[in-house]
C-alpha cells in the first residue's frame, strides 16, 4: 500500500470511525483502525463488534493494499502533524506502516487486515429512507429513557418498527417509555421490527450532525444487522436479541385531568424544585388546580422537600386545565429529562390517579408519548 | 472434522444433535485436566459456525456417506428407505473404523467443523469476534493474583450474549475453570443458563463436576471426556509428533491417557527430568526415617506456600505411586502409570500389605481435601507423614 493525503482529511476520518474503536481489550485486534484502499480512496473502518464505522477520505493510490495500525497512536500522531500532506506506506511484507508528513515521520508497527473482524456488508435487505434531522431528532426524543443495567437487556435498545412510510421508534427502562412516530423520506418494502443498542442510536445521532441529506437505512433481520449510511459514513450495528415488550397497553387512553403548560415555565419550576428534591429522595411533586371559575386559568403548585435541607415550591399558570383537582409525584430526573428534549411550545400532561402512569404529550403534534411512572408519596 | 481425540462418545452424540440441529444450549465438559476440554470446546465453536455446516446440507448426508462406506451401506440397503436407522448404523460403523489402529479419525462421520472454511481458521486462531472464552483472569483486572471467575466477568458474557452474532451465526460462550465461578458469579450466570438469547452456545469446563452449584449443573448437558486408552494415545504421539516410540510409551503412561498432558511432557523434557527427581526423593522419604520425613514435609509446606498448584501436583504424583503399588499387590501390573520404576515399587510393594497401601492413599486423599479447605499445610503434611509406614 502506498498513498498520500491531506492531514484534515485523515484526521477527520480517524476521528469518525474513532468512536467504533473498542475501549477495552477483549479482543485486542478491535483497538486498531482498518485502513484499505478502495478504488481511487482510502477507506478506514474500526469496530468493537458492537458497531462498525467505515468512512472514506479522498487519496491518490500509488499501491494498492491494507493494514491495521493501533487506532489511538494513529489518531494522536496525525492530530499534532500539520495540515499538509501525508505520504503513507507499508513497511515490510506484514507488520509495519511509515508516514511522512513534511519533516515529521513515523513508523508504526500494525497487524495483517485479514486478522481483523470482518466489517459487517449489507447489501441486500430491507431499505429505508428517512430525513436526517427527522431521524436525529427522533432519537433525542427517545434513547435517553433505554435502560443503562443490563437486567432486562432489550430495555437498553431502541425499538425500531418500519412500517409503510412511517417509522417509530420506542425506548423504556421499565419506570418511563419514550415512544416517537415519524414519516419516512421514502417508504420501506417489508415492515420491519428491530431493537437497536441505545448507544449506536447515539452515535448515529452524532453523526448526523446538522447534515441535511437523508439517512438510508438497510436492514438484514435475518444477519442480524442494521446499517445506517449518511454523507460518505457507514455505521452498521449488530441489533439485540429478544423481544420489546409491548408497550401499547402502557399508555393509558384515558385522563382525569389534563393539563397543559408553556414548556419553559413548567420547566424552569422543575429545575428550582430539583435542587432541594436532589438532597432528599429526588421527588418531585405537581398539584394541578383548576381555576375558580370560567376565564380563570387553573394553576399547578410544583414543589420539592428534603428532611434535612429544606423546601420549596413555586406556582405555574396552566395554559388550559380540564379536570378536577390532580396531585403526583415524579423523580425529578425523568421529568427533568422529558421536558428538556422537548425543547419548546407547550406540554400537556394528563394524569389519573397520584399512583398510575403520568403522560406527557408534547401539544399540537400525535407523534411523541411519553409516560413516566409516578413515586408513592405521602401527600 | 473434529480434531479431538479419543473422543468419540461424544462426537458421535454431537454429530447427531447438530445434524437434527438439537444442540443444547448449554454444555458442562467434564474432564481430568488436559484431556482435551478446550480443544472439544473450540472445535464445537467451529461446528456451529462452520461454512461447511450450513450450505453442505447438513440434514442429508446420507449420499456422500454411502459412497464413502460401499460395503456397509449393501448391507443396509433395506433400510435406506428409513434414514433414521440408517445413518444411525453407518454412526455406528465409522466407530469401529475410528477404534481401528492406524486409521484416521474418519470424516464421513461429520461434516463439521470442517477445520478449512474461513469461520473454522478464525475460530482456531483466535480471533473469531463470537466467540469469547472467560477464565480466572481473563478481561480487564488489576489483579493477577485472582483465583476466581467475578461476576463482572459473568456479566460481561450476558451483554455480549445479548448481541446478535458478528460474523458468524452462533456466539459461542466457554467459561474455562467453570469451578472457579464465585457464587456470585455462577449466581448470574444461571439467567443465561436457562434462558441464553437465540444464537448462543455456552460451554462450561471443569475437571471437578462436583465443585460446581447444583443449579449450574441442572442447567447444561453434561459430557464426559474420558482419558484415551494407553496404546491409543502412545500411537497417536508416535504418528503425530514424532515421538520417539520407547519415550511414547513412557509419557502415555505418566499422562494417564490426557492427551495435553503427554504433549507437554514431549515438549518439555526439563519436566521428565523433574518428575525423576521427584520420584527419588519420594523414594528416598518411603525408606528413610522421621526426621527425614519430617523435613520433607517442611519443604513441602514451603513449596505449597509458595506455589499450591505445584505443591498439589507433588501429592498427586505419590497418590499415583501408591496406586501403583496397590495394583502390582493385586497383580495388575499392566495399567502401572510409573512403569518405568517398576523395580524399586515391586521391592517396595513386598514390604507393604495391602491394607497398609489402602490406608495411606486414604491419608493422601484427606491430606489434599485438607489443603483445599485451607488447614494448615505443615501440620497437615506432617500428620500425613507420620501415617506412611515405615520401612
Amino acid at each position: 500500500m502506498k498513498l498520500s493525503c491531506l492531514q484534515e482529511n485523515l484526521s477527520r476520518g480517524l476521528s469518525i470511525v474513532g468512536r467504533a474503536v473498542a475501549s477495552r481489550a477483549t479482543l485486542p485486534i478491535t483497538q486498531n483502525v482498518l485502513l484499505e484502499t478502495d478504488r481511487s480512496m482510502l477507506k478506514l473502518s474500526a469496530t468493537n463488534l458492537e458497531i462498525a464505522i467505515t468512512t472514506w477520505i479522498g487519496a491518490m493510490i500509488e499501491e494498492e493494499g491494507s493494514i491495521t495500525v493501533p487506532a489511538r497512536l494513529l489518531t494522536e500522531f496525525v492530530n499534532t502533524l500539520p495540515s499538509d500532506r501525508i505520504d503513507l506506506e507499508l513497511e515490510g511484507s506484514v507488520g509495519a506502516m511509515r508516514l511522512v508528513c513534511g519533516r515529521a515521520e513515523a513508523r508504526i508497527h500494525g497487524a495483517s487486515a485479514d486478522d481483523f473482524p470482518p466489517i459487517p456488508q449489507v447489501e441486500e435487505g430491507v431499505s429505508a429512507r428517512v430525513g436526517s434531522q427527522e431521524l436525529k431528532n427522533a432519537i433525542t426524543r427517545v434513547a435517553f429513557a433505554a435502560a443503562t443495567e443490563e437486567s432486562r437487556p432489550v430495555l437498553t435498545g431502541v425499538e425500531a418498527k418500519l412500517s409503510g412510510n412511517r417509522f417509530t421508534l420506542a425506548a423504556a427502562d421499565g419506570f418511563r417509555l419514550a415512544v416517537q412516530h415519524g414519516e419516512l423520506a421514502e417508504p420501506v418494502q417489508d415492515d420491519i421490527d428491530v431493537i437497536v443498542p441505545a448507544r449506536t442510536m447515539s452515535e448515529v445521532s452524532r453523526l448526523l450532525g446538522d447534515q441535511g441529506d437523508p439517512v438510508d437505512i438497510m436492514m438484514v433481520p435475518a444477519r442480524g444487522q442494521v446499517l445506517f449510511k449518511v454523507a460518505g459514513v457507514e455505521i452498521v450495528s449488530q441489533l439485540l436479541q429478544g423481544t420489546f415488550p409491548n408497550y401499547d397497553q402502557l399508555i393509558p387512553q384515558s385522563y382525569d385531568n389534563r393539563s397543559v403548560f408553556d414548556l419553559q415555565k413548567l420547566l424552569r419550576a422543575t429545575r428550582t424544585a430539583a435542587i432541594f428534591a436532589r438532597d432528599g429522595s429526588n421527588i418531585i411533586r405537581l398539584q394541578m388546580t383548576p381555576g375558580e371559575e370560567e376565564g380563570i386559568s387553573g394553576k399547578a403548585v410544583v414543589s420539592a422537600r428534603s428532611e434535612e435541607v429544606g423546601e420549596n415550591q413555586g406556582e405555574v399558570d396552566t395554559e388550559t386545565i380540564e379536570g378536577g383537582e390532580s396531585k403526583i409525584a415524579f423523580n425529578s430526573k425523568y421529568l427533568q429529562d422529558v421536558l428538556t428534549v422537548l425543547e419548546r411550545g407547550q406540554v400537556a400532561l394528563e394524569t389519573t390517579t397520584s399512583s398510575s402512569p403520568g403522560v406527557f404529550k408534547p401539544v399540537g403534534t400525535e407523534d411523541y408519548v411519553h409516560v413516566v411512572m409516578p413515586m408513592f408519596v405521602q401527600w | 472434522m473434529w480434531q479431538i481425540y479419543g473422543q468419540d462418545h461424544l462426537t458421535r452424540q454431537l454429530d447427531a444433535a447438530i445434524k437434527v440441529d438439537r444442540l443444547s444450549h448449554a454444555y458442562l465438559l467434564v474432564g481430568p485436566p488436559h484431556v482435551g476440554k478446550m480443544s472439544l470446546a473450540i472445535n464445537m465453536a467451529q461446528a456451529v459456525n462452520c461454512l461447511a455446516g450450513e450450505s453442505n446440507a447438513a440434514r442429508q448426508p446420507a449420499p456422500e456417506r454411502s459412497l464413502d462406506l460401499e460395503p456397509a451401506a449393501g448391507l443396509f440397503a433395506l433400510d435406506d428407505a428409513t434414514p433414521g436407522p440408517a445413518s444411525n448404523r453407518l454412526l455406528e460403523n465409522s466407530g469401529q473404523y475410528a477404534s481401528g489402529p492406524g486409521e484416521e479419525v474418519p470424516s464421513q462421520s461429520g461434516d463439521v467443523p470442517c477445520g478449512d472454511c474461513s469461520q473454522c481458521q478464525r475460530v482456531a486462531q483466535g480471533l473469531h469476534s463470537d466467540v469469547r472464552i472467560i477464565g480466572v483472569g481473563t478481561g480487564d483486572d488489576e489483579n493477577v493474583n485472582r483465583r476466581d471467575i467475578r461476576i463482572e466477568q459473568v456479566r460481561d458474557i450476558e451483554s455480549f450474549l445479548n448481541l446478535t452474532p458478528y460474523e458468524g451465526v452462533c456466539k459461542v460462550v466457554v467459561v474455562d475453570g467453570a469451578e472457579l465461578m464465585n457464587t456470585a458469579a455462577a449466581n448470574a450466570l444461571l439467567k443465561t443458563l436457562e434462558e441464553p438469547p437465540g444464537n448462543s452456545l455456552l460451554l462450561l469446563l471443569t475437571a471437578s463436576e462436583d465443585a460446581l452449584l447444583p443449579t449450574i449443573r441442572s442447567r447444561c448437558s453434561a459430557l464426559y471426556l474420558k482419558p484415551a486408552a494407553k496404546s491409543e494415545l502412545q500411537e497417536r504421539l508416535t504418528r503425530d509428533y514424532n515421538a520417539d516410540p520407547e519415550l511414547a510409551e513412557r509419557v502415555a503412561r505418566i499422562s494417564r491417557g490426557c492427551i495435553g498432558q503427554a504433549v507437554n511432557a514431549l515438549r518439555d523434557p526439563e519436566a521428565l527430568e523433574q518428575r525423576e527427581a521427584d520420584l527419588q526423593r519420594l523414594q528416598e522419604v518411603c525408606e528413610g526415617g522421621l526426621d527425614m520425613r519430617f523435613d520433607y514435609a517442611a519443604e513441602l509446606a514451603t513449596r505449597f506456600n509458595r506455589d499450591r498448584d505445584a505443591a498439589k501436583e507433588l501429592l498427586y504424583l505419590w497418590l499415583r505411586w501408591w496406586r501403583d503399588l496397590l495394583l502390582i499387590k493385586e497383580g495388575a501390573e499392566e495399567y502401572l502409570h510409573n512403569y518405568d520404576h517398576v523395580a524399586p515399587l515391586r521391592l517396595q510393594a513386598t514390604r507393604l500389605t495391602t491394607g497398609q497401601v489402602t490406608a495411606f492413599i486414604k491419608r493422601l486423599n484427606r491430606t489434599l481435601e485438607a489443603l483445599d479447605a485451607n488447614a494448615n499445610p505443615r501440620l497437615t503434611l506432617e500428620v500425613l507423614m507420620l501415617g506412611l509406614p515405615l520401612a
